[in-house]
């Protein structure tokens, strides 16, 4: 068997990668360590990984635009402008969280959605562009948030650059499982839409023709999308560049058919995020943003894949 | 483009030049003192007010908010970022700020000739030796030596068995006390251990995993952000000495031991009141 033809080989390297972030820290190999610090650690770095490369990689086959990724819509910026705004409220309580996340991270998509769309159509330049706009503006929001409510400056940056150290309490611990069940869900519905993003990739009007409707499909995958990362960032503030990056990634190995590419997409940016949280709590005595991480591997690399295909 | 109307382009721009014309409205008080002090970091305004010449102290930032006149003074902005035209408008002779926070304005401040003083208490003999210094500048020499003399005092009086205690100043991120901090001296000179006494950084961001491993005797938590009962229901905190033995402490306020002032022989007593109990 080949790995072009099973994106589930990569459960291996993932597997492999999983054991190495447990046993991997600065205070050794103690059990409870182990299973109550890092295990809740990985299953957030696959989640968080996993789920922000699956809805990039559904976003770039929606919109036909290799640059989409939850970051450059701008819906990762409002999920941190709502959590900021929750900070604001002082309700640090982590049911409020996720539901300000979702629901600023959708407002903000929806808002790039109005102003992309020109007489009915959404114009793809316009799309991007609106985006941007609409990430700096969510983002200079939720400083501005932080700051008022006296947060120290180190606190916007790791929510902003995100970060894996969540204190786990038995209430945090069944929230987030309840949202990886909930995820999950959401994954496969959008999964279920592959063969549509397929057709998509041949051309609109074919598509049309073919009867797919893109409007439908482009409200759907917009609301999912808005949940998922909202989940995400409530979790570990807003990461980049996963789901920008692995995506391509996932398309080099298994070409451009969704129901290999976005599982595929799914299980690299897992991949990628545990060996970023590797270096970022091992490369120094204290803790990076995670950001800073997968920029530094994931800048180099896109630049490489630019070139490489024109 | 030929413009025809040109009366919204007017409008316009007297709307601007009328909102230009705002901060003048905002424009600092005038204030007559013989010596003008600004004080751009909380516990100097603290120091500055015991000594009682907080008439000489025409402006500081809105985190001075003790003594209760402080809030009164005239604001040049916050802790991080307090603005250069404020405090060059105020004419000061002297401007008390921190490095390296204050680094950034340190460098304008000294480019504009404007005499400035440091104010970088390492420890406690530090902040005496401050204190000693500021009583000097601003004319109350006796008033700071009395000062510095009741604090001696006081500082002898309070003992803690020796423990090993863990303090958090933020929980996202996670934020301790490194080595140089002015408060992990004050606690080690005091016979508590700070676990992370390791750490050169002054407020370095630590692992979950690091505290659990270290098993801290004490838990001390300096931020309004979580309560004791969160951190009991931590996971894997319930193995901590500190969770078993029920010694977290959350209600003392952050300002009275992370600022290196005047305040913190209040702050040390209700830690010890605290760990007695």
């Amino acid at each position: 068997m080949r790995l072009k033809d099973n994106p589930f080989l990569i459960l291996i390297p993932l597997i492999f990668l999983a054991f190495l972030s447990l046993f991997f820290g600065s205070a050794g190999m103690d059990r409870e360590i182990i299973f109550k610090i890092r295990l809740p650690r990985v299953l957030l770095a696959i989640f968080a990984g996993g789920v922000l490369s699956f809805v990039g990689a559904t976003l770039q086959g929606l919109l036909e635009n290799p640059l989409c990724d939850p970051y450059i819509l701008g819906i990762a910026s409002g999920a941190t402008f709502g959590i900021s705004l929750s900070f604001l409220f002082g309700s640090f309580s982590y049911f409020f969280i996720p539901i300000f996340a979702f629901a600023f991270s959708l407002i903000s998509l929806f808002f790039v959605y109005i102003l992309a769309t020109i007489s009915g159509r959404i114009q793809k330049l316009s799309l991007i562009l609106s985006g941007v706009l609409v990430s700096f503006l969510f983002s200079s929001l939720s400083i501005l948030v932080m700051v008022l409510s006296k947060k120290q400056l180190s606190q916007i940056i790791y929510l902003i650059m995100g970060n894996l150290s969540l204190l786990f309490t038995p209430l945090t611990l069944w929230i987030f499982l309840l949202t990886v069940v909930i995820s999950i869900f959401l994954l496969f519905l959008l999964f279920s839409y592959a063969k549509e993003l397929n057709i998509l990739a041949t051309g609109e009007e074919q598509a049309v023709s073919l009867g797919v409707d893109i409007t439908n499909l482009t409200k759907v995958v917009f609301i999912i999308s808005s949940l998922l990362v909202g989940f995400v960032v409530s979790f570990v503030g807003s990461i980049s560049f996963v789901g920008l990056v692995v995506p391509h990634l996932a398309r080099l190995f298994f070409g451009f058919d969704h129901r290999k590419l976005l599982p595929a997409s799914f299980l690299f940016g897992a991949s990628l995020l545990l060996v970023s949280d590797i270096f970022a709590r091992t490369i120094a005595p204290v803790e990076l943003p995670l950001s800073v991480i997968t920029a530094i591997f994931g800048v180099p690399f896109f630049l490489y894949l630019l070139r490489k295909l024109k | 483009m030929k413009i025809k109307n040109y009366q919204p382009l007017i409008k316009f721009l007297a709307t601007i030049s009328l909102l230009l014309l705002f901060p003048l409205c905002t424009a600092p008080p005038k204030k007559k003192a013989s010596y003008r002090v600004i004080s751009l970091v909380p516990s100097i305004t603290e120091i500055i007010f015991a000594l009682g010449k907080e008439s000489l102290l025409v402006g500081n930032t809105v985190y001075c908010d003790y003594p209760e006149g402080a809030k009164r003074i005239y604001k040049v902005g916050d802790f991080m970022n307090p603005s250069l035209e404020k405090i060059v408008a105020l004419k000061p002779d002297l401007v008390f700020l921190t490095l390296p926070t204050q680094r950034i304005i340190y460098d304008k401040i000294q480019h504009l000739k404007i005499k400035t003083f440091v104010s970088q208490p390492r420890n406690f003999d530090g902040l005496l030796r401050e204190i000693k210094e500021i009583g000097k500048i601003l004319g109350a020499e006796k008033r700071a030596d009395s000062l510095i003399a009741e604090m001696t005092e006081g500082m002898k009086e309070i003992r803690f068995p020796a423990m090993r205690i863990y303090v958090e100043i933020s929980v996202q991120p996670l934020i301790s006390i490194g080595k140089n901090s002015f408060l992990s001296d004050l606690l080690e000179r005091r016979s508590l251990q700070n676990i992370f006494s390791d750490l050169d950084e002054e407020y370095p961001v630590v692992k979950i995993e690091d505290i659990i491993k270290r098993n801290p005797e004490i838990i001390l938590i300096l931020h309004p952000q979580v309560k004791r009962e969160d951190v009991k229901k931590r996971m894997g905190f319930e193995e901590i000495k500190a969770t078993k033995e029920s010694r977290i402490i959350d209600d003392i306020n952050p300002d009275l031991l992370l600022r290196p002032g005047m305040r913190i022989l209040t702050g040390l007593r209700q830690l010890r009141d605290e760990i007695k109990r």
